[in-house]
């Protein structure tokens, strides 16, 4: 299996600016950071089949991120308001979602992404669905799942030949 | 506050401003983990609270320092916590809903 160039030199640059930054600038950290930045390009060309995996877009996640920390902002706030009034106003739940979005990558990032949401937590990641937990089942938990679930879909390149016909709607 | 040869230096008090505004995020995180019913519940409290809590000492401490490389480590660090603490939230709440815990529900 041939390895795409780019691939590789997108890792090497991601972990080399990590070792610098880690280092700070030190020169002589060179001889063990050069062989490490490698060494780590090579374990995760492993790790993503060599480079054969559907790419993140890099200028559509700059132009969502903002959404992403508004979002959680938004999250902590709202679990400011609800412990520190003395009702409570809770009324917690369990709520599955049948995902649409290919297994991989994409599916990680929008379970994490739940959770950063304001009223929900990804609880379990199993099959074709999400189990989220909520605060609130007064919230409309599904349609801010699938909203989240399209943003994170637009953040990859479109799908390989085989992981079409998927039945997406 | 730093009252330094300079004087009091402006980014020092923008950073201030910034740290003392992710207290009120820390302080809720455990006063839910405290009030809240069950393991989920709690779940919600520290990883939100807390995130945007780091997220925003981080932005203070980022704002006094003295380099973009300790800037660069600051927010490294920021991202590295906020992946971790979502992965094991979610990691958590799997455990649970493996032993049965049952959620706790309102009546």
């Amino acid at each position: 299996m041939s390895v795409p160039p780019a691939a590789v030199a997108w890792r090497l640059g991601l972990f080399g600016a990590l070792w610098f930054i880690l280092c700070g600038g030190e020169l002589g950290s060179w001889p063990f950071g050069l062989p490490t930045v490698v060494l780590a390009t090579w374990v995760d060309l492993q790790l993503a089949g060599n480079g054969q995996t559907r790419a993140l877009r890099p200028l559509i996640l700059m132009r969502i991120l903002p959404f992403f920390f508004w979002k959680s902002i938004l999250g902590a706030l709202d679990v400011m308001a609800r412990v520190l009034k003395p009702r409570l106003p809770i009324d917690p739940g369990l709520v599955e979602f049948p995902l649409t979005i290919p297994p991989g990558g994409g599916r990680i990032l929008l379970a994490n992404c739940i959770t950063l949401l304001p009223g929900t937590i990804s609880a379990r990641l199993a099959d074709d669905r999400i189990i989220v937990h909520t605060l609130d089942k007064g919230l409309p938990v599904v349609a801010k799942i699938q909203d989240l679930e399209g943003r994170i879909a637009s953040l990859y390149g479109p799908c390989p030949a085989k992981e079409t016909g998927r039945g997406l709607p | 506050m730093y009252v330094g040869q300079g004087g009091l230096i402006m980014t020092e008090v923008v950073g201030m401003v910034f740290i003392i505004i992710g207290i009120p995020f820390f302080l809720s995180g455990t006063i839910g983990l405290l009030r809240l019913p069950d393991i989920y519940t709690r779940l919600h409290a520290l990883t939100k609270a807390d995130n945007v809590g780091l997220g925003f000492v981080i932005l203070g401490l980022a704002i006094q320092a003295t380099s973009w490389l300790e800037v660069a480590k600051l927010f490294l660090i920021w991202f590295l916590v906020l992946v971790a603490s979502a992965t094991s939230c979610h990691l958590v709440a799997d455990a649970a809903l493996r032993r049965n815990i049952k959620p706790w529900t309102k009546e």
